[in-house]
């Protein structure tokens, strides 16, 4: 245990609630820690002063009287109920977990859509069985040789895109 | 009591729900922009076209051309240029080529021009591709494979093809559906170039721009644009020398490494229709739903090494082209990696090539046309069943 674990538990380690093992782990902690002890001890003497001051009797009618009235209130009107759901829901510690949520969902988006396979053609073509890779390989070297008498044809670019098309089916046989 | 020292707590817990609630607003900001940014383009092309295309052709095909502006007329002026003088020059240069679909890849290769007819085009980079040669002569193309491959594809390059091309492509401008247009001059390898734009009219939506040097009339640049304009491929010129005499023996086919001949592109002219070429194969050929303004201007049968024999179907609109191949399936047993080249050629999609199967024949379509109308192809090519 540290100090953020240990001195939210002190009160609670002063009034002997802490079970066995959290009574013994903060015990070894103030074994070490003067910042703990130190806070041990400014609390335990707050609870001692707490305890010195004179308590004023009241009577048994006065009891039952408060407990008569904090029954007969009312709760909170329904029109400010939906503020009063807002404002738990965004208490810091719920704050906290909508962060991490949304994190996640951010993160999850993100990945999504940096890993999800896009199509690359209109929805039907994936439909299709895709051809032999010799038989695509064939045919990009003979459109090369039917641009050779095209005035109007760029023969480079033609043997560019053969060779591009052969290096995407490379692991396959040269031609059919 | 028991609330004393929970104040730290809350401090130190509000830091953190501060922390945490910033860091997914910010990552769930993102995520939704690149969601958009991501959904954006593909929704565009998934989405079919607002009016059928192949219908709205034939209504701007019948409208006619418009009338004649400078630039247009400088422009049936340059290409003038381009077939008559252009296409018989000598020179040699260098040319960077570079394609934009998908991946951005480059080459440089040496040319060599002798005239109608008579080119030499030698890889220099990159590496994988160098030492590989291309020689138009004599009516015939001669592709040297360096290593490994090790071997040269022979087919023909008929020059009545080159004629029967220019001619089309002549009418086509005569007659309104091919529209060129001169769109500027830029200097290209030192010359001052002309900037002629073809698009048909009827056709296909890619359309090309020349760049014509104003005095020998040589292509010194072509580039190939899709309908929004974006250039999907271009080779220019970084060096021309019209001076420096060329060996003949450049042009001569020996003049290639002594390598095995392969003739397995086309090695006869195109036959005259799809029924010439039914004859000579035992499957049957389909032919697919063509776009407007496309029709069929060459027919041919190639046979490959293990005797399969390849029809080729090819369309033009006068200035864009495809081929469709039509070859008979040869099924293998699937080895253990057999979904890794499925995986690979989807990728294939992003450049001009698509391919499929269906019933006995595998399909490849290659050319510049939307993805939209290749689709139409494919589709009418499968239902044809």
């Amino acid at each position: 245990m540290n100090c953020r674990n240990v001195q939210p538990s002190l009160s609670e380690y002063i009034d002997n609630t802490l079970s066995a093992r959290e009574t013994w782990e903060v015990d070894r902690h103030l074994a070490v820690c003067n910042e703990c002890n130190r806070a041990l001890n400014e609390m335990r003497r707050t609870v001692n002063l707490a305890g010195a001051a004179p308590r004023f009797e009241v009577s048994e009618s006065f009891l039952a009287g408060l407990q008569s009235r904090l029954a007969g209130v009312e709760p909170a009107p329904a029109r400010w109920a939906w503020v009063e759901g807002l404002r738990e829901l965004f208490r810091p510690r719920v704050l906290q977990t909508w962060g991490a949520a949304l994190g996640a969902v951010g993160t999850a988006a993100l990945a999504l859509v940096l890993f999800m396979p896009r199509p690359v053609i209109v929805p039907g073509e994936n439909r299709m069985p895709i051809a032999e890779p010799a038989s695509v390989q064939s045919a990009a070297r003979q459109n090369l040789a039917l641009q050779a008498a095209d005035p109007f044809a760029d023969l480079a670019a033609a043997n560019l895109s053969a060779h591009v098309s052969t290096d995407q089916a490379s692991d396959t046989e040269p031609t059919n | 009591m028991k609330r004393i020292g929970i104040a730290d707590s809350r401090r130190s817990g509000a830091h953190q729900f501060r922390l945490a609630f910033a860091a997914g607003i910010v990552l769930a900001a993102m995520a939704c922009l690149v969601v958009d940014a991501v959904a954006q383009p593909a929704q565009a092309g998934n989405t079919r076209p607002r009016r059928n295309r192949f219908l709205a052709q034939g209504r701007r095909l019948a409208a006619g051309p418009a009338a004649e502006t400078p630039e247009q007329k400088r422009a049936r002026e340059i290409m003038g240029l381009f077939l008559r003088e252009g296409m018989s020059q000598r020179y040699s240069g260098e040319q960077v080529t570079r394609l934009y679909m998908g991946r951005v890849a480059e080459t440089r290769q040496i040319i060599k021009c002798d005239g109608p007819g008579r080119l030499r085009m030698e890889y220099i980079s990159p590496e994988k591709l160098k030492g590989e040669t291309i020689l138009i002569t004599g009516g015939h193309i001669f592709h040297f494979k360096p290593p490994p491959e090790n071997k040269i594809l022979e087919g023909v390059a008929l020059p009545e093809e080159f004629q029967a091309r220019a001619v089309g492509f002549r009418q086509g401008v005569k007659n309104g559906t091919i529209h060129v247009q001169v769109v500027g001059q830029e200097l290209i390898a030192g010359q001052q170039c002309s900037i002629v734009e073809i698009r048909s009219v009827s056709g296909g939506h890619f359309y090309l721009r020349f760049w014509i040097d104003e005095q020998t009339g040589v292509r010194l640049k072509i580039e190939n644009r899709d309908p929004q304009g974006r250039s999907v491929s271009e080779t220019a010129f970084t060096k021309v020398d019209y001076t420096t005499p060329i060996p003949q023996t450049e042009f001569r086919p020996n003049s290639l490494p002594n390598v095995p001949h392969e003739a397995r592109l086309p090695e006869t002219p195109p036959l005259p229709n799809v029924a010439a070429a039914q004859q000579q194969i035992a499957y049957t050929i389909r032919e697919p739903a063509v776009p407007a303004g496309f029709h069929l201007n060459g027919v041919w049968v190639v046979t490959g090494r293990i005797g399969r024999k390849t029809t080729i179907l090819r369309y033009t609109d006068g200035v864009n082209t495809f081929a469709l191949f039509e070859v008979p399936i040869v099924e293998k047993q699937p080895g253990p990696g057999a979904a890794r080249p499925r995986a690979k050629l989807r990728a294939m999609f992003h450049n001009d090539v698509a391919h499929w199967r269906s019933g006995d024949l595998n399909f490849a379509l290659i050319g510049h046309l939307r993805r939209e109308t290749m689709q139409t192809i494919a589709e009418s090519l499968t239902k044809a069943e």
